[in-house]
């Protein structure tokens, strides 16, 4: 995983690229614990450039999902492609979190 | 009359044998009423008044005649349509019933395409679908929640890993401070042995403090060892639940989902087609059932056209009746009457019928056998004579 991360005071962005799986863990809990400290109601992951997903990476999406309804924002998966996107459609993320192009 | 009568007949009938031969088979009415015979052309037309007399009585005992193998004729016509309307009436009723376990077998056929047998229930293959993809999904859904959990699992492991780090710290420290302690020990011995026979008792103390450090230190390189076994064994865990949430979700696994989808969409749409043929047929099949039904029904027409038949031959019977009574028994007793010119009459009448065996049967009433009606039947046998009618 590749991080960039953006804060305008109101939405925090993680632009996430090249792959997400398990090895990413530790990265990704860091991330997630800056975006609950950045105090902000609205936080997206920017997923134009990801390559590719496993099931630790979806896992790792869900937690952070989990993570803003615990500490109040809101989590959008944005510009997903290719297997990315597929697999989040199998896996009915719609159900889960904002899903937009 | 008569003779003037004739002599026209004549004339028109020349033509109307002319059309004969040529394969005309249906003449107005008029002409055929109207036939006279080259046969009659032979018998003088200059007649007394005895012999038209038995003229008159030739005619009425061929038409007699006529009319009675006419009557006949009608009764083996219409049994002969009795008989044949019975058979095609017995052959349509197999035909609706054949017609409608057809439709039948159709109708099972269409069900069963369309629903399959799970655990003694037959549930439709459009929901065996639909379940197939819920399954999928879920299957899905669950791989997603396990990773998670095993990702939360590792954090959790984290933090273990961080507390066995402070206690590796803690430990460092100790054996610090039991280095130190060591080494006061030592110094406090030397102070001892310097002060001489003062300080035997404080070597003894300093003494005690070095094995009091040394057991210390046993002790701690012992918690240094389990800690380094807790992080050893916490390692194994950590990738056994890397293994865990790690399910592979690459381009070629989700290719193959996407293939069943297809697939048992594909099915379904089959499926659907053909249940839909096989409704269409037995529809098909019911149809001409009923088609079949009122066949049979207007079959009945054979009752009303042998009712009819049989009021026409009543009819003529008591025609003959009432002629009979007329001229009783006068074929005796009149004087000039002719079975040359009965049976002349006779063939004439006999050129009417078109079918070979009707007009032998006719002209064997009358004893009549001619060269005609020889031919005729020995062409039988080739085929090549006139009368197609018999022919189908």
């Amino acid at each position: 995983m590749n991080l960039r991360t953006e804060c305008n005071g109101t939405q925090y962005t993680a632009f996430i690229s090249g792959q997400l799986q398990y090895q990413d863990n530790g990265a990704f809990r860091t991330l997630v614990d800056d975006m609950t400290e950045a105090n902000v109601k609205n936080c997206v992951f920017e997923l134009s450039d990801l390559t590719s997903i496993d099931s630790a990476g979806l896992g790792m999406l869900v937690i952070a999902s989990d993570a803003g309804k615990k500490n109040g924002w809101a989590l959008t998966l944005s510009g997903a492609k290719g297997q990315v996107r597929k697999i989040l459609e199998l896996s009915r993320f719609d159900q889960l979190m904002t899903i937009t192009d | 009359m008569v003779a003037s009568e004739k002599a026209e007949d004549v004339a028109s009938i020349e033509d109307v044998d002319g059309d004969l031969f040529e394969g005309e088979t249906h003449e107005p009415r008029s002409e055929i009423a109207s036939t006279g015979g080259e046969q009659l052309h032979a018998f003088s037309l200059e007649l007394g008044e005895s012999e038209v007399l038995g003229r008159l009585e030739d005619q009425r005992s061929v038409q007699q005649q006529t009319l009675e193998f006419l009557i006949k004729e009608i009764g083996s016509v219409s049994e002969y349509v009795e008989e044949n309307t019975s058979s095609l009436t017995e052959r349509f009723r197999s035909m609706a019933v054949a017609s409608r376990e057809q439709s039948g077998v159709v109708d099972t056929m269409a069900y069963d395409v369309q629903h399959i047998a799970v655990e003694e229930n037959d549930v439709p293959i459009s929901e065996l679908a639909k379940d197939l993809s819920d399954t999928m999904e879920d299957f899905f859904k669950k791989v997603v929640f396990l990773s998670s959990r095993g990702v939360k699992m590792s954090y959790t492991l984290d933090d273990i890993f961080k507390v066995l780090e402070n206690m590796q710290e803690s430990i460092n420290e100790i054996e610090r401070i039991n280095r130190q302690t060591n080494l006061l020990a030592l110094n406090a011995k030397i102070e001892a042995a310097r002060a001489g026979e003062a300080g035997k008792g404080f070597a003894v103390v300093a003494e005690e403090v070095r094995s009091l450090a040394t057991s210390v230190n046993d002790l701690s390189s012992d918690l240094r060892d389990q800690t380094s076994r807790v992080t050893a064994g916490l390692d194994g865990g950590y990738s056994i639940i890397k293994e865990i949430a790690t399910v592979d979700m690459s381009e070629d696994n989700i290719a193959a989902h996407e293939r069943l989808k297809v697939m048992t969409k594909g099915f379904v749409d089959k499926n659907a087609q053909l249940a839909g043929t096989l409704k269409r047929s037995a529809e098909a099949s019911q149809k001409m059932e009923m088609e079949i039904g009122a066949s049979i029904v207007e079959l009945q027409f054979q009752d009303r056209a042998k009712q009819r038949l049989e009021g026409v031959c009543d009819a003529i019977l008591k025609m003959l009746a009432v002629s009979g009574e007329t001229l009783p028994g006068t074929a005796v007793s009149l004087e000039g009457t002719s079975l040359e010119f009965r049976q002349a009459l006779a063939s004439e009448i006999a050129n009417i019928f078109k079918l070979g065996t009707l007009k032998s049967a006719y002209e064997a009433e009358f004893g009549i056998v001619s060269a005609e009606t020889a031919s005729a039947t020995a062409d039988d046998a080739s085929g090549s004579d006139d009368d197609d009618i018999e022919l189908f």
